[in-house]
């Protein structure tokens, strides 16, 4: 139980800093198009120079593909602490973890979707270079499948316990 | 099992992928004269010197070996079902070795944005995070791997 707390800890954390960083981009974004002289933009609200010096366009569709991943990285998040403290309470195979954990790694593997399509605008786009290994499209991917293969266990834990529950 | 098949496969992939990458890196380290190879007093300016450049990668092998335990754990779940007591027991080797390289490379770059006085941003911090989340996430699962054992065992008594 004290790995879950653990866990749920950095979940909390890892959650809340993805709703700053949120919030902290709609705020450069619309900085950024509105105030033309860079130098009057606090340091904090300066968005990287990768994307202040792309064409307005370009940057519309990567503030899209940005909100697309925060807001399915939070759902994501979200059903995860869900299912966190179910088993915090002790209820381990039930049909909610279950559900909970189906749904964490779909929107997970639509993060590594995004990201996968985020690199391809960038290389085509931008010029820039396609990574695979650096971005952290591998990670969404892994996480989601794994999430899958978890519901599947956990799945299979519910029937289980059913049987036994059943036969006692 | 079809997706803990195709997990199997990615994780194959993956490692494979994690090969390549080494392979060419040791390659251009060692062998080409205008990759990673500074010229005159330059490595005095990094934190470890010359052995700077070997510190990102001591971290991915840390996470490429955890791999090798991931791909043998669910090998074992395709072979004798969800649950079993070796997948456990891999997945938590696994989700230790997870934990140990997403923290250092959390170190590392919490310890870099310091040296360099904020001009590196955290741009590593999201996937630092992950890996230990990943960590954490398999040290769990395989206790409740260990429970489904139980129940298992408990049901087939029964029977």
């Amino acid at each position: 139980m004290k790995t879950i707390k653990i866990l749920k800890i950095i979940i909390s954390v890892y959650y809340y800093l993805l709703i700053m960083a949120f919030i902290m981009l709609m705020i450069s974004f619309s900085i950024d198009l509105l105030i033309t002289d860079t130098t009057k933009i606090p340091k904090i609200l300066n968005l990287p120079s990768l994307f202040t010096e792309m064409k307005t366009n370009l940057k519309i569709v990567m503030f899209i593909l940005a909100i697309l991943m925060f807001y399915v990285l939070i759902k994501a998040l979200h059903n995860i602490k869900k299912c966190l403290i179910d088993l915090s309470y002790g209820t381990i195979f039930s049909q909610d973890v279950v559900s909970s954990f189906k749904k964490s790694g779909m929107f997970f593997l639509i993060a590594g979707f995004v990201e996968l399509l985020t690199q391809f605008v960038l290389a085509f786009f931008d010029n820039g270079n396609f990574r695979i290994l650096d971005s952290s499209m591998i990670l969404y991917f892994v996480i989601g499948l794994f999430f899958k293969f978890l519901s599947e266990v956990f799945l299979k834990g519910l029937n289980l316990q059913q049987e036994n529950d059943l036969t006692i | 099992m079809k997706k803990i098949k195709l997990l199997h496969s990615f994780i194959i992939l993956l490692i494979i992928l994690f090969s390549i990458h080494f392979a060419t890196n040791i390659y251009l380290i060692f062998y080409s004269p205008y990759y990673g190879n500074l010229i005159g007093d330059s490595y005095n300016f990094l934190i470890f010197g010359f052995y700077t450049q070997f510190i990102g990668f001591v971290f991915s092998l840390i996470s490429f070996i955890a791999l090798f335990f991931i791909k043998s754990g669910l090998y074992s779940t395709l072979k004798n079902g969800y649950f079993n007591k070796v997948s456990s027991k891999k997945f938590k080797i696994a989700g230790r070795l997870f934990f140990i390289s997403g923290s250092l490379s959390l170190t590392w770059d919490v310890f870099l944005l310091f040296y360099t006085n904020g001009e590196t941003l955290f741009e590593g911090i999201s996937s630092n995070i992950l890996l230990i989340f990943i960590g954490f996430s398999l040290l769990i699962i395989s206790d409740f791997i260990n429970n489904g054992n139980v129940l298992k065992q408990e049901n087939d008594l029964t029977i």
